[in-house]
């Protein structure tokens, strides 16, 4: 058992008892492990409806964690108990509805997926809610929002607040998300390599190729417009149970980070979700996010809504839930709002927490992804 | 150790005495040493000269004769031998100077450490098994957190009595939840032990007289709680004189009035204590703005001897709490930017003894008990606040009738008891958007019969028997559903449901609970003990956190929810050794608990109207072996116990994956601990001070570890699956303090004394849990540890009579 010890100042006296003492910690690790994890989120957005499909799991040899993606497995989303419309593969482990495909508020929906080696996983219906329209949005910048452990600090960002009306005819289950965009200019960062667009026999690569000459790191600029896309990575739920009917005000639904002195566009989304969905969603809230305190709760194993017909014990991890989304996107421009220094001068020393070391020979291509885009989000001006 | 504390008393004493070091004429200091009480001299008592026995020290002849030539000027005097107090005196030596000594023997001093037993033949003697006597002097001299004496933390030095960590807000007692002891003062109940959540207990030190605690036999006249019995008693007023003690801490600061308002007749006792940290901690550290925590208790009590044969007690009791701690979670789903605790204890007693004969007296008492806990919201973007108020009133009268020969002990008694719980309402005030609350009122009643009988069979043999027969009643107005046979309660399983009026009793339970206690004395110091009791729980706490809030849910037994019944069967074996200075004890218990409660993943019980709907029911069963050895007696006291104990509970409720826990099968309980190991000593140097010191060791309890980590939404995320299958580190202490007192002012009318206490003397970080927590990405495994360092403290105390 190892023992890291970070400089998280502890109190003395009485302060002890109420604020406690927090250090990392390295326990023995246990990872024994070896579950299925579907993650589905159908939308009524005109945006690539996604159902992804992987395995968490141990390295039998190392014991370090992994997960692989579910590859070759069939899907398909049942709609209202008849209509069947079937997803396709597009990337190792990643199912897409047809192009065009939006869910409608209050038809039912159900996920089916069988794996390649004929184990069948099936969800249950969900029905989907509607959700009312985002009101006013604002933004305050605050110094000291983001709490950041190693070291302890907390960190500057534009926080967000929302007004919401809660219709008062039905219960309602919030979540919000949030994304921002970022200008991205460095496209391919490679240690100990060149990028490589053509080899010596004119095959294409566009990737990093060894080069011992280079000691640290070689950067490449971008060769076409690219953008950053960052995510909120908390979970943000709220029930209109004790406040149903009445307006939801001042409602903070985002910490963007201060990372640079640039602009960039944020989006705010208001999800509905069914109070299953809810209930799964605050359990994992529960014990993942509000944790450390001295009345926790018990954690248990996140098992949602999908579950193995054949066999019932099967712990599947994950949610397949359906949403109506209102969305709201904002220009914020931090040069005009913030006061204080940003944590750097440009998004990337911010990301890599280094200056970039610029090679100039190529540029790179800006390569799509989960955070990454070459395609102008709507709402970038010109 | 000793060795240590000798090094440590003698730089103190030399420090105070301030020795010149100029060497002078010698003198002789000659004298004789006797026995105090038959005057007998004694032989072979070494008299030491400035703690150097090896240059000048001496014995004494077979007359108890010493002489011993000294340089003039200041010298420490001590003579000790084996079987007596040692005497100490300091003295100026300018001539030939004569000094006489009377040494008590060890074995007619009066007991300093009362744990076990009031007199050595109480543990012997008595018939009960398991109980255990805790005096105030003993628990004022332990080394004390932040310089408060504390019932509770002194509990858990004793065998069999546990806790999750520093800041349980309870104590578990021979693998029981906290909710299944029943904490009486004076009688009335006590719902929440401690103040600043687990930090102290709420019981007032300066009022409190001594401590029972049941945790093996309990007598049949208690009852309501499954694992034991707490019994604090008050202090009564003195009818003669006037007294008043106080003192102040780092924490806290106590004032106690001890005052006859008619000599003889009428007298009232009244202790207050409070504390008001929250200034003082945001001068500490700005990183102490948002924590508030205040507390106070009030008790008084009034006694009236009102004639020959009769006296009346009174007894009012009050104490809050106000805090606001980054620990404590807050209340989901209203938009709140900070949440604050706050709770309130309300209890009165009085009761009314008369002797009817000189062996037959009667005593009757009525009680009333109310504890109100809030979780208030301060609403973001207002100054509003949302309270969201539970509360809990408890009535209750009882009679007993007790009858008393040379050989037994007779009680019998008669108890009805009322509760009226407010399982929560939700208070907007000003709030736009909160609407306002309400779950319904729950109304029972609780009534018992019982006898207890102690009787001397032979001398060897003594029998302790109790039955008590309790009958529970829920009472209307109330709505129950029927749910679906043979499936688990839930909206969609409802049947049916069943309206009841007030007063009307929609469901109850109720039965014998036999109690019997055995004692075969082998020889007269010692002897072997047998026990069995049952025990009904018709009140319990519904709560699923490591320990439970001050806000946590009190139920009644319902159509739905069963009483805990739990039987313990334990044995024993009681010696005493060397004139009664030495006690040891070892105990083994089995103990079987029937419809405890466990809960459905993300269970919540805030404002449920049916709480059935979040409950698994499950069994618990817990043994354990407990040894313990006591030095009663002499300059040093303590002692030394050492307990394996397991506590395992089971729940399977249904076959559905959701209805079982760890599939079914049995599983550590949150406080199973199985070995810990307390010495707690006090040694007692001088009339000057007195220098105790507590070691504690105990394996670290079991809390749910991932079994490894998913990636879901594009984070990861820790993976759990088996219910407290990790253990995290052993838990260990060491605790010192050092009591100064003014032996010279002894006869004055004000006396001090100050306590200096070292809590967690090596400043181990003794883990209270571990925890993962998702940050950005990517989760992290910490350790929150409560007192993770030495907590040095200072505090006076004073008596004025």
């Amino acid at each position: 058992m190892r023992l890291a010890t970070v400089g998280i100042g502890c109190l003395t006296g009485i302060a002890f008892g109420l604020v406690g003492c927090v250090d990392a910690y390295e326990p023995d690790t246990l990872n024994t492990a070896n579950v299925v994890v579907v993650d589905g989120w159908l939308t009524d957005q005109a945006e690539p409806q996604v159902v992804t499909l992987n395995r968490s799991r141990a390295e039998p040899y190392t014991g370090r964690f992994g997960t692989l993606p579910i590859t070759d497995a069939t899907a398909d989303v049942i709609i209202d108990a008849d209509q069947v419309v079937g997803l396709r593969q597009t990337a190792p482990g990643t199912y897409q509805l047809p192009e065009g495909f939006r869910g409608e508020i209050g038809r039912r929906y159900q996920l089916r997926v069988a794996l390649a080696d004929g184990t069948r996983y099936v969800s249950s219906a969900e029905t989907m809610q509607p959700v009312p329209a985002i009101g006013r949005v604002s933004q305050r910048f605050v110094p000291l929002s983001i709490p950041a452990t190693n070291p302890v600090r907390r960190l500057p960002a534009n926080e967000f607040f929302l007004n919401t009306d809660d219709p008062a005819d039905q219960a309602n289950y919030y979540r919000w998300d949030w994304t921002v965009w970022e200008k991205q200019a460095w496209c391919r960062s490679c240690y100990q390599g060149r990028y490589t667009i053509y080899d010596s026999q004119n095959k294409l690569i566009e990737d990093c190729v060894t080069d011992y000459s280079v000691r640290n790191y070689a950067d490449y600029y971008c060769r076409t417009p690219c953008w950053e896309m960052l995510h909120s990575t908390s979970l943000n739920l709220f029930a209109d149970t004790f406040t149903n009917g009445g307006s939801i005000q001042g409602r903070r639904v985002a910490q963007i980070p201060y990372l640079h002195y640039g602009s960039c566009l944020v989006e705010i989304r208001q999800s509905s979700l069914t109070l299953e969905a809810y209930q799964y969603f605050q359990l994992v809230e529960n014990q993942t996010q509000n944790v450390g305190g001295i009345a926790d709760l018990p954690p248990v194993a996140p098992i949602g809504n999908v579950r193995n017909p054949a066999n019932e014990r099967e712990a599947v991890v994950g949610y397949f839930a359906v949403s109506s989304v209102s969305r709201v996107r904002y220009w914020l421009n931090r040069t005009a709002t913030n006061t204080g220094p940003a944590l750097a001068n440009t998004l990337f020393e911010a990301l890599n927490a280094r200056l970039p070391e610029e090679d100039g020979r190529v540029t790179a291509v800006c390569v799509p992804g989960l955070n990454r885009t070459p395609i102008r989000p709507e709402g970038w001006p010109d | 150790m000793i060795t240590l504390l000798r090094v440590c008393s003698f730089l103190l004493i030399s420090a105070l005495m301030a020795t010149p070091a100029l060497a002078q004429l010698n003198y002789s200091l000659s004298g004789t040493v006797r026995d105090s009480a038959s005057r007998q001299p004694l032989g072979r008592m070494a008299v030491v000269i400035d703690y150097e026995k090896a240059t000048t020290g001496t014995y004494t002849d077979e007359q108890g004769r010493f002489t011993i030539s000294l340089p003039s000027g200041r010298h420490i005097v001590v003579v000790r031998g084996v079987g007596y107090v040692p005497f100490r005196t300091s003295l100026y030596l300018r001539q030939h100077t004569t000094l006489n000594v009377d040494l008590p023997a060890v074995s007619a001093q009066l007991e300093e450490v009362v744990v076990t037993s009031k007199g050595y033949d109480r543990t012997v003697r008595e018939p009960l098994l398991g109980v255990s006597r805790i005096s105030m002097k003993t628990l004022e001299r332990l080394p004390a957190a932040l310089g408060e004496v504390d019932i509770l933390r002194g509990l858990q030095l004793l065998p069999g009595v546990t806790s999750v960590g520093e800041a349980a807000n309870g104590i578990n007692i021979r693998g029981g939840t906290t909710d299944q002891n029943l904490i009486l003062m004076d009688d009335t109940p006590i719902f929440n032990p401690t103040h600043m959540f687990g930090l102290f207990s709420v019981f007032p030190p300066d009022a409190v007289n001594g401590l029972d605690l049941y945790k093996g036999n309990v007598p049949a006249r208690f009852g309501g709680r499954a694992a034991s019995v707490l019994d604090i008693s008050l202090k009564n007023p003195n009818l003669e004189q006037f007294r008043l003690t106080g003192g102040i801490s780092l924490v806290s600061n106590k004032l106690t009035a001890d005052m006859p308002l008619i000599k003889g007749k009428l007298g009232l006792l009244v202790s207050a204590r409070g504390a008001f940290n929250s200034p003082l901690l945001h001068l500490a550290s700005p990183r102490l703005n948002d924590i508030k925590a205040d507390f106070g208790d009030v008790v008084a009590k009034l006694f009236w001897r009102a004639g020959e044969r009769s006296t009346v007690t009174a007894m009012g009791y009050f104490s809050k709490d106000f805090f606001q701690t980054n620990l404590l979670g807050s209340l989901a789903n209203i938009n709140a930017t900070g949440t604050r605790y706050r709770h309130q204890t309300l209890n009165g007693m009085v009761r009314w003894f008369s002797t009817l004969t000189p062996r037959l007296n009667v005593q009757t008492t009525a009680i009333v008990a109310q504890y109100v806990p809030d979780i208030i919201s301060l609403e973001a973007g207002s100054a509003n606040k949302v309270t969201l108020r539970q509360g809990l009133l408890q009535r209750q009268i009882k009679s007993n009738l007790n009858y008393q020969t040379e050989q037994s002990k007779t009680e019998v008694g008669i108890s009805a008891t009322h509760y009226r719980l407010n399982p929560g309402e939700l208070l907007p005030g000003q709030s736009l958007s909160v609407n306002g609350q309400k779950t319904p009122i729950e109304n029972a009643l609780e009534t018992a019969l019982y006898a207890d009988h102690e009787v001397s069979v032979s001398d060897r043999l003594a029998i302790s028997a109790g039955l008590r027969y309790s009958y529970f009643m829920n009472l209307g107005p109330s709505l129950v559903y029927r749910y679906a046979e043979g499936s688990a309660p839930d909206a969609t399983t409802v049947v049916d449901s069943t309206r009841y009026g007030a007063g009307a009793v929609s469901q109850t339970y109720g039965g014998f609970e036999p109690r019997l206690g055995i004692r075969y004395a082998i020889t007269p110091t010692a002897s072997v003990k047998l026990g069995y009791n049952l025990m009904r729980q018709y009140l319990q706490v519904i709560t699923n956190t490591t320990t439970p809030l001050p806000t946590a849910r009190w139920k009644t037994a319902d159509a739905h929810i069963r009483p805990q019944v739990s039987q313990l069967l334990s044995a024993g074996w009681f010696q005493n050794l060397g004139d009664n200075i030495y006690e040891v004890t070892a105990e083994v218990y089995w103990r079987t608990t029937q419809h405890v409660l466990d809960y459905k993943p993300g269970a919540n019980f805030l404002l449920q109207a049916t709480p059935e709907t979040q409950l698994l029911a499950g069994r618990s069963k817990a043994y354990g072996l407990e040894l313990m050895a006591s030095k009663k007696k002499g300059e040093l006291t303590g002692w030394v116990n050492y307990t394996y104990a397991r506590t395992f509970n089971q729940v399977a409720a249904g076959t559905e994956f959701t209805q079982q826990i760890n599939g079914g099968d049995w599983y550590r309980a949150n406080y199973d601990r199985p070995h810990s190991v307390n010495v707690s000593l006090t040694i007692t140097q001088t009339k000057h001070h007195s220098f105790s010191f507590n070691a504690v060791y105990s394996t670290g309890r079991p809390y749910t570890r991932p079994e490894g980590f998913i990636r879901y939404q594009d984070r990861t995320y820790p993976f759990y699956n088996e219910r407290n299958q990790g253990r995290l580190p052993a838990y260990h202490r060491l605790d010192f303090a050092w009591n100064i007192y003014n032996p010279s002012r002894r006869n004055q009318r004000w006396q001090g004394h100050w306590t200096f206490t070292v809590y967690n003397l090596y400043g181990r970080k003794n883990a209270y849990s571990i925890f993962y927590r998702t940050e950005g990405q990517a989760t992290n495994p910490y350790r929150l540890a409560i007192f993770a360092a030495p907590i040095p403290s200072l505090s006076y105390n004073f008596e004025f009579k």
